[in-house]
């Protein structure tokens, strides 16, 4: 009974320890700019040498468009790592979806319409 | 010119609610080559576009399948082979010319492209056209194509589900062969429109309303021809009421002469939820109401911009924001939280898309909808009760009404009104056989019911039969087969899902 009560206790906190390593941030445009037009696309970056050198993403699938969404998040494993080289490395995941176009609306079957047919 | 067509590297795609993965060949987002101003010209060329995809797929000896917001909880919108990002198609094109036997108004008509989200539609209606949806599911972020591909159901007493705003669709059924196809009772476009995009006309009402709840299996929605109405205002309201024999005859059977709804007294609310968290029945059920107004009442309160929750979430929305705060979701935090979050309010006005609102729900929500005829309610929403009192789950039940819908394969075709039971709680396999439970204490105690097909289920071939009878599921495949004519087209726009349900 006594080591029933101690393994949950351990598993409690390892689950607590892993929860609580993992943390997202998310800026998503307001209203409907926020509508995504993308699956999520994402890459890990790492920042080096204290913010000397950074990584950038690769944003190459947004047709021109700007992002609707990103998304950064980090691990139990980015932390270890940014703990380990006290903060030379510093992993963290980015996400990104783009944002649709807001396209002008178009006539469809305007022109050219006999006034007499059209409601 | 032809549209963007951009292939993802990505070999796995999750749906939204993140309760599933899919392996995946290929996954492309399309994008019209013009994406800043919508042309009947780049409408074709996307079309011609969506055509090339269809014979890589037929080449291939893939399966394709058109993705618009992935919300669905079930594998709806899932493939091994083809996925076709189709969110970045969302031209407009406002009042198309109709036809001359249309009795309707012109200036309530909007043609869009399939990815058009239901939020970019209530902006674009409100801000351009000075008109609203009549209805729509209790969140927004779905595509329009999706969501009536799955029968998403409305939330008011007048009106049926989202698709039975549809007066006209367009569907990319073969790399030769395009189709524009509304109802043969009720003509709605003029016949110059399709001959102006290279569709076929076709006419057929058995036809229209089986592709309208297609489950994506009819082709690829290209456009949906829409039929709103002048802009309204929704005066809503959200008390916490004691479950009185009154308000369960309000719930069972629409009967309000029992209880004092919330607002103006002897006023058939246009919309009536409630939502019933089993865990703490103590302090009653929510009741939302909400009035239909051609303009904001004197007096009345806009819409909090700045809470995290506005009216009109459904109780997925609540859970998808708890669970997005704590992750080991447990039952009496949950209650606290919900009082926290999804509070009462009164005398609050906005339009449709002012209170279902934008939505961010994150986080692995997992939730089943039931169809249920009047009458029968009670006996499910008690059934459920007493299964939580056996098997707590951290969850909610919600409510909502809708007329029954013409589609043939619609969820929510009970006359005279289908009850909406949501059964929407964390993601967990506690919630499952929660849900998993209820279908079965249902089905033993011979409540009817359906179940939605974008949401959680664990429908085969024999219990869509018996849901649905043989008639209309056979109606339905009959369809399918009339506009995807080959064994190769039909098997291309076949996935596990459709399978499983025995309807490929």
């Amino acid at each position: 009974m006594q080591s029933m009560l101690g393994s949950w206790r351990m598993a409690t906190v390892l689950c607590l320890t892993l929860a609580s390593a993992c943390a997202h941030y998310r800026v998503q445009a307001p209203g409907h700019a926020g509508a995504p037009a993308t699956e999520p696309e994402g890459e890990v970056l790492w920042s080096l040498a204290w913010g000397l050198v950074q990584e950038q993403p690769r944003v190459d699938n947004c047709q021109g468009q700007p992002l609707a969404e990103v998304n950064q998040s980090t691990n139990l494993g980015f932390a270890l790592i940014s703990v380990v080289t006290l903060g030379i490395a510093m992993p963290q995941r980015v996400e990104w979806r783009c944002a649709k176009a807001q396209p002008s609306p178009g006539e469809l079957g305007a022109l050219g319409a006999t006034p007499g047919e059209v409601n | 010119m032809p549209p963007i067509i951009h292939p993802s590297d990505q070999k796995q795609w999750q749906n939204w609610h993140e309760t599933y993965s899919q392996k995946l060949e290929l996954l492309v987002d399309v994008w019209n080559a013009n994406a800043s101003q919508s042309t009947t010209e780049g409408y074709a060329d996307t079309t011609r576009g969506l055509q090339e995809l269809i014979a890589k797929a037929l080449w291939e000896g893939q399966e394709l399948r058109a993705l618009g917001a992935g919300w669905s909880f079930s594998r709806a919108p899932a493939t091994s082979g083809i996925l076709v990002n189709t969110k970045p198609l969302n031209y407009v094109f406002p009042a198309p010319r109709t036809h001359p036997s249309y009795a309707g108004s012109r200036e309530d008509l909007l043609f869009v492209q399939c990815g058009n989200s239901v939020a970019e539609l209530n902006h674009f209606l409100k801000a351009k056209m000075g008109k609203a949806l009549p209805t729509s599911g209790a969140s927004n972020g779905q595509t329009i194509a999706g969501a009536i591909a799955t029968g998403t159901h409305g939330s008011t007493l007048d009106f049926g589900a989202m698709q039975d705003f549809v007066a006209g669709l367009h569907l990319v059924v073969s790399p030769e062969r395009h189709i524009w196809l509304e109802r043969a009772s009720n003509p709605t476009i003029n016949d110059d429109v399709p001959q102006k995009l290279g569709a076929e006309l076709i006419r057929d009402d058995a036809l229209f309303n089986a592709a309208l709840v297609s489950l994506g299996s009819f082709g690829i929605v290209h456009g949906v021809l829409l039929v709103a109405e002048d802009l309204y205002y929704l005066q809503a309201y959200r008390h916490r009421m004691p479950l009185t024999e009154g308000l369960w005859r309000a719930m069972d059977q629409l009967d309000f002469s029992g209880v004092q709804l919330p607002g103006p007294a002897g006023q058939r609310p246009y919309h009536f939820q409630v939502v019933i968290n089993p865990n703490d029945l103590e302090g009653g059920a929510y009741v939302t109401v909400m009035y239909k107004h051609a303009q904001p009442p004197p007096g009345s309160k806009p819409p909090s911009p700045g809470s995290k929750l506005t009216q009109g979430d459904s109780a997925l929305e609540i859970v998808g924001v708890l669970t997005d705060m704590v992750s080991d979701l447990t039952i009496p935090v949950m209650s606290k939280l919900l009082e926290r979050f999804y509070g009462e309010f009164s005398n609050v006005a906005g339009t449709p898309g002012e209170l279902f609102t934008d939505t961010t729900t994150r986080g692995k929500a997992l939730g089943s909808a039931l169809g249920i005829p009047l009458g029968q309610v009670r006996r499910a929403v008690e059934t459920a009760m007493a299964i939580n009192r056996e098997y707590a789950f951290p969850g909610l039940l919600a409510l909502r009404y809708t007329l029954p819908s013409k589609a043939t394969l619609a969820f929510t075709h009970h006359a005279p009104m289908t009850c909406v039971l949501d059964i929407d709680g964390a993601g967990s396999a506690r919630t499952k056989t929660f849900c998993q439970k209820v279908w079965q204490q249902l089905t033993e105690r011979q409540v009817p019911y359906t179940l939605h097909w974008g949401k959680l289920n664990d429908l085969d071939g024999a219990r869509v039969r018996s849901m649905y009878g043989p008639e209309r599921v056979e109606s339905w495949r009959k369809a399918r087969a009339a506009l995807l004519t080959s064994p190769e087209l039909r098997a291309a726009f076949t996935n596990d899902y459709l399978r499983t349900l025995g309807l490929a």
